[in-house]
């Protein structure tokens, strides 16, 4: 029907074609996405492959599963990753399903509808409204994420070092609180003052920040947060013995709504916003067997990535349908993507920038925005992890190409005789992050009302927005009221109220500056980025992977999976020549020809999984 | 009142803990909620709206606009914030690909999945994607369109006005070739060289959109921001992709599409068949972004041609409630082919078990709301204005066209002047530390009938700064557009530059992270231009930049504003005696039954003005729930009246 306007068909034929597309749908696994899943895209932007629910593994060896992928193609585990982030979920994934009573529909069907600007990355977007707060939250973005939650465990690691002296897992109070506070070196010369282990007001609660979230225990370390009568513990209550407790640093910009990791966060948004039922063992698992370390302790199992979890509870039943959860292994992926997502960028720099960041010192706007924090290098006796991401892109502007551009280097290791991958682990400088992950008053111009239980409620404290990315993630401010960067520091007060006079009373120029500084602190498209990919010093206009030309030189993570990816190459229209990233053979690169990817019925369950009783 | 100490509640405890945080997220855009305290959320459920054009009918759309025009305002604001259910019709196909990448196209078993443009049923708001500013028309988020580059969602601050200015142009259009005056273009009427040049306004260099004589395919050579349908002698419609080279077509009609980022063309065997804008009326987007973004199908027989012989896209359907003809594209895509005694439509297109998911009273309040929508301000900075001058002279208003002149009603010409109750008029006000504010008043452009109906006037408005000619441009590869199907799309509509401070990412796929790089990437059809601005000195394009940024969106019901035209923003500003702070557009503070305000307590905003945390205590009266036609004992979401008499006596 070329070109017709015939309209009469269309509708005559829609339930047919309703019931096909249906069909098609079914029986070919072809699911849509914030970004579209499409094979044949010419620009090689879209979902490549349908879903097919990964199986977990903790070590490799089963081809296909979650911790062979991370080791053997570390790239295809993360792009993987990064295809749940970006889907759009749908009825047949379950989404919605687990909001079962639904007093509120879903918001989205993608991380990626409010994670989004830029488009196709894990960036910042609008509002979302809450139950707290008429004005909601606006969206963060998640570049650097995984640096973000690596300084919240070590923050932990580094109180438990300092004061757990008796290395029971958990902090004895008084003898392991009295008069201590937890002040922890960021940097050379920095410190973040975390707060007083001791319950200085007698409330049965110690005096530390917000970020903190405090676990009551008994002489075994067993979480033992309420009393009879459900109210929480105290310190003073007979049978705690002291408290354990994470530092949750992820993602949202009140203390309610944090997570100490990136697995949690995950979950809770896949489960509260799109309703997609999640089964994951590696947070369910709080009974002292496999490889949860003690029962009952508020910790369950280290994840693939990394990094232990702490314990969740298995929310609600699974949906019947096998298809419609999210599984272990798929949120390993998930994981991993988020743990190596790249950092925010460093824009173009002149003398104008440099002043500004001069100025964001002298204003003590740095005090709280602190600059740097350094990733030690990974110690087990002191429970330092190191950097466990697998690369480091580099994103700076180039003066040449007048663009941003970036720098990849691997951060992985081969491990002896085997063909395996892993991280090396070693120390890392988190360079201009500019938070210091702590929660401030910072004036009643920022504060949040709400009911809650019929009472009137306000919030008060905000974590220290971490500046990177600032300058492409207007509006400000936790509910995203303040319109430019100005608005936002001109709203400071409360603890930052000297900060913001400061800036408040300088001369213009002076203003600008600093202005001009945080608008050089910006995000950018990763999978388009031109960027160094083999470390030659160079961007390649013409690329070429096995011999094979495959565009520019640039951040996209198909150019390094184990199967090297064949592309439908040049095209030849009259007036219109350009490279096809159509993928010609998306099954074998994407890993669904793996023992454990295997699907042959296409119902997005692998077969080996469909084997078992 | 009991401001809890945060740390009490927030310092959850691990496990028990999580279970907290997933209930405190539960999502919403703007979700119903009668107590929250700020009284951004909206307070009554939803009841759908029923349609009239009689005004004696109790609480149908053509009552509430002569009778309470800021109430009709505030529903059609909250059909668009709204957060949908699914007892409303939200979702039902989410994650389906049935929305074809062609205006025109279909999504067939053979082709499935390669000519659709993106899955259905991304969210449960308008408000999800058009999130900035929050609760208002703003701009958002990206999503996969033709091609995954992606478009980026516009705001539609202004949208009345945008929507008269294609009226206006395309009736112009007419006055200068449709001699008979039967809203077509005969075959003898183009038969020389036709050419359409448009002034903005009197006397200013006109606009040239092309010429209505066909060319050697039989196409019309208008620019692709029209769509056109072709008619036999009877007017009915045909499939002519020939055009005037068919010989059973005596004439063909067109619609000016200035929504959306423009669709450009799209080869059919070889001719340029123009694709349109995304829309022509408000009506017509609103009920076509429900429908692929939200999965609520409107029933909206204002924008559906009455025979259902005639299928094709295109065709006049008549004035809608608020004043626009309407053309029917298929926007609607309920069309009611079945319906129950009370005129709803049965036939529930997306299965989900939900009927007449937006009625057409629906559409009228959000169409309503849409028209009245306030512009975009400037936001002036000490400096800001220097850039106007450099942006003149680097040629750039040649085709960001400054201002468009609404013509004043003139029956013999066709013009409905200005078919808005009220404009919101902006300006900056700087203390003296060069600390800018926006404030506002609130000038009513309706006039009271003898009856006391509010009706609008119909004069003449100047539309300033909207900066845009609202054509289709090829400006070059770097806005070019792969498409799914490996065509490019070259050409989008010059996009209006009002409220570009506030919107970034730019361009239609949100590529270009800032206003310098956007600008820089002109070339093409605006080459001359990009490349002056390329060699430009740092400092005059730093001015012009900051000009830019000074085109700004707003909070409309959170600027100071003067709304009672008494020449003054007050400070304290009462609603039924009961000071609500200080005077703002809050539409609710003009309804005809005020809001009976129940002050809990006083705090500072956001810039730190004092205002009070409220709640409504009669939110019944106050938004009418008890008119014949708005009742809903049994909280169905249907009123129990929903058939206007004079349908009924049809």
């Amino acid at each position: 029907m070329k070109g017709s306007l015939d309209m009469s068909k269309r509708f005559r034929a829609w339930p047919l074609l309703a019931a096909v597309t249906l069909v098609c749908l079914v029986s070919t696994n072809s699911l849509q996405a914030q970004l579209s899943e499409r094979v044949d895209d010419p620009l090689g932007l879209s979902l490549r492959v349908g879903r097919i629910q990964v199986i977990h593994s903790d070590r490799p060896g089963q081809p296909g599963t979650s911790m062979d992928l991370q080791q053997t193609d570390p790239w295809l585990a993360y792009q993987l990753g990064q295809s749940y982030f970006q889907r759009e979920w749908t009825a047949r994934d379950g989404l919605f399903k687990t909001l079962s009573t639904r007093p509120l529909a879903g918001a989205a069907n993608s991380c990626a509808m409010c994670h989004n600007l830029p488009f196709r990355s894990a960036g910042s977007g609008g509002n979302i409204g809450g139950d707290f707060g008429g004005f909601g939250r606006n969206t963060p973005h998640l570049f650097g994420i995984g640096l973000i939650e690596m300084l919240g465990m070590q923050v932990r690691q580094q109180i438990m070092a300092d004061f757990d002296t008796n290395r029971n897992g958990f902090l004895d109070d008084p003898a392991e609180t009295k008069g201590r506070r937890a002040i922890i070196k960021a940097a050379p010369n920095v410190t973040v003052d975390f707060g007083s282990l001791e319950d200085l007001d007698g409330d049965g609660q110690p005096e530390l920040n917000d970020v903190i979230k405090v676990m009551m225990v008994d002489r075994d370390g067993r979480s033992r947060p309420l009393r009879s009568d459900n109210s929480p513990s105290h310190l003073s209550d007979a049978g705690i013995a002291g408290y354990d407790f994470s530092v949750a640093v992820i993602s949202a910009s009140v203390a309610g709504d944090q997570e100490p990791t990136i697995r949690m966060f995950a979950e809770g948004v896949l489960h509260t916003i799109m309703g997609v039922a999640v089964a994951d063992h590696t947070v369910t698992n709080n009974n002292g067997i496999g490889r949860d370390q003690r029962a009952d302790d508020g910790w369950a199992e280290l994840s693939n990535a990394g990094a232990t979890q702490p314990y969740v509870p298995q929310a609600n039943s699974l949906p019947s349908d096998p298809f419609q959860h999210v599984s272990e292994g798929e949120i390993d992926l998930l994981e991993w993507f988020l743990l190596n997502y790249p950092a925010p960028a460093v824009g173009r720099q002149d003398l104008n920038t440099k002043r500004g960041r001069r100025l964001l010192d002298e204003y003590g706007c740095t005090s709280c925005h602190v600059a740097d924090w350094d990733i030690r290098a990974s110690d087990e006796k002191r429970g330092f992890t190191g950097d466990r991401r697998f690369f480091d892109l580099k994103v700076q502007f180039d003066p040449a190409s007048g663009k941003l551009v970036g720098h990849l280097e691997s951060r992985l290791r081969k491990e002896a005789n085997r063909d395996l991958s892993v991280p090396r682990r070693e120390g890392f400088t988190v360079s201009g992050i500019f938070t210091d992950l702590l929660h401030h008053d910072v004036g009643s111009r920022f504060y949040d009302y709400g009911t809650l239980q019929d009472r009137l409620y306000v919030n008060k404290r905000f974590r220290t927005t971490p500046l990177w990315g600032v300058g492409s993630t207007a509006p400000y401010g936790h509910d995203g009221r303040s319109a430019t960067l100005d608005d936002v520091i001109r709203r400071h007060g409360g603890e930052a109220k000297e900060s913001a006079s400061l800036y408040g009373a300088a001369p213009l120029r002076d203003r600008l500056a600093l202005i001009s500084f945080l608008q050089s602190l910006v995000l950018y498209q990763p999978d388009t980025l031109p960027t160094d990919i083999n470390g030659d010093g160079e961007i390649a206009t013409d690329f070429e992977v096995q011999g094979i030309d495959v565009g520019p030189e640039r951040f996209f993570p198909e150019l390094f999976f184990r199967v090297t990816p064949s592309y439908r190459g040049w095209i030849n229209n009259p007036g219109d020549r350009y490279f096809s990233l159509e993928l010609l053979n998306a099954k074998e690169v994407y890993g669904h020809s793996l023992e454990a990817l295997k699907d042959l019925n296409n119902n997005g369950i692998p077969d080996v999984a469909e084997l078992k009783p | 009142m009991y401001p809890l100490k945060s740390r009490v509640v927030f310092t959850l405890v691990l496990g028990i803990g999580q279970l907290l945080v997933w209930a405190s997220l539960t999502p919403s855009q703007i979700s119903e909620n009668a107590t929250d305290p700020n009284g951004y959320k909206i307070p009554y459920p939803r009841v759908r709206l029923v349609h009239s054009t009689d005004t004696r009918l109790e609480g149908t759309t053509a009552f509430l606009r002569a009778d309470d025009p800021f109430l009709f305002y505030q529903l059609g604001r909250d059909l668009v914030q709204r957060q949908f259910r699914p007892a409303d019709g939200v979702d039902g196909r989410s994650g389906i690909l049935s929305v074809p990448l062609y205006v025109a196209g279909e999504v067939t078993p053979a082709n499935h999945g390669r000519d659709a443009r993106f899955a259905r049923d991304h969210t449960n708001s308008c408000g999800m994607c058009h999130s900035m500013p929050f609760r208002e028309p703003g701009s958002g988020q990206t999503i996969s369109s033709t091609g995954s580059m992606g478009r980026n969602t516009p705001h539609f601050y202004g949208a009345g006005l945008v929507e008269m200015i294609g009226a206006q142009t395309r009736q112009k259009i007419l006055n200068l070739y449709d001699r008979n005056k039967n809203g077509l273009i005969d075959r003898a009427e183009v038969e020389k060289q036709s050419p359409v040049r448009i002034a903005p306004i009197t006397g200013v260099a006109p606009v040239d959109f092309g010429d209505l004589s066909p060319d050697a395919d039989g196409f019309p050579r208008l620019n692709s921001v029209f769509r056109v349908w072709y008619v036999n002698e009877k007017k009915n419609l045909i499939d002519a992709p020939r055009g005037f080279n068919d010989p059973r077509v005596a004439a063909y009609g067109f619609a000016m599409q200035p929504f959306g980022w423009g669709r450009g063309y799209r080869q059919v065997d070889g001719r340029n068949v123009a694709e349109g804008g995304e829309a022509s009326t408000l009506r017509s987007i609103y009920a076509l972004a429900s429908d692929v973004h939200l999965g609520l199908q409107a029933f909206d027989p204002s924008q559906q041609r009455k025979s259902s012989d005639v299928a094709m896209l295109g065709g006049e359907t008549g004035v809608s409630l608020n004043g626009a003809l309407q053309f029917d594209f298929d926007s609607a895509a309920d069309r009611g082919r079945k319906q129950n005694a009370a005129g709803l439509s049965l036939d529930d297109p997306d299965h989900d078990g939900q009927i007449t998911e937006l009625t057409e009273g629906d559409v009228d309040a959000a169409e309503f709301y849409m028209l009245n929508a306030p512009a975009p301000a400037v936001r002036q900075s000490p400096s800001s204005e220097r850039g106007r001058k450099v942006i003149q002279q680097l040629g750039c208003l040649r085709c960001h066209v400054e201002n468009w002149q609404l013509e004043a009603a003139n029956e013999d010409l066709g013009f409905a002047g200005d078919r808005r109750f009220f404009h919101l008029e902006t300006h900056t006000l700087s203390d003296q530390n060069g600390v800018s504010q926006l404030v506002g008043k609130l000038v009513k452009t309706y006039r009271r009938l003898g009856n006391g109906e509010y009706t609008f006037t119909g004069a003449a408005f100047r539309v300033e700064r909207v900066y845009s000619d609202f054509k289709h441009w090829d400006i070059g590869p770097e806005f070019y557009e792969r498409r799914y199907d490996g065509t490019l799309q070259r050409e989008h509509r010059t996009a209006p530059l009002w409220g570009v401070g506030s919107t970034a990412p730019y361009g239609h796929s949100g590529q270009f992270q800032s206003l310098d790089e956007v600008i820089s990437a002109h070339k093409g059809a605006a080459e001359k231009e990009g490349k002056a601005y390329r060699s430009l000195n740092p400092a005059l394009r730093r001015a012009l930049v900051e000009f830019l940024a000074s085109l700004v969106l707003f909070p409309t019901d959170e600027i100071a504003t003067d709304i009672d035209g008494d020449g003054v923003r007050s400070d304290s500003y009462a609603v039924a005696r009961q000071s609500v702070g200080y005077e703002r557009f809050d539409a609710r503070f003009l309804f005809k039954v005020p809001p009976r305000y129940r002050r809990l307590y006083n705090v500072k905003d956001y810039l730190g003005r004092e205002i009070p945390l409220c709640l409504i205590d009669n939110v019944a009266d106050t938004y009418r729930l008890g008119l014949l036609y708005r009742r809903d004992a049994d909280g169905d979401g249907f009123p129990d009246v929903l058939r206007p008499a004079e349908r009924a006596i049809r």
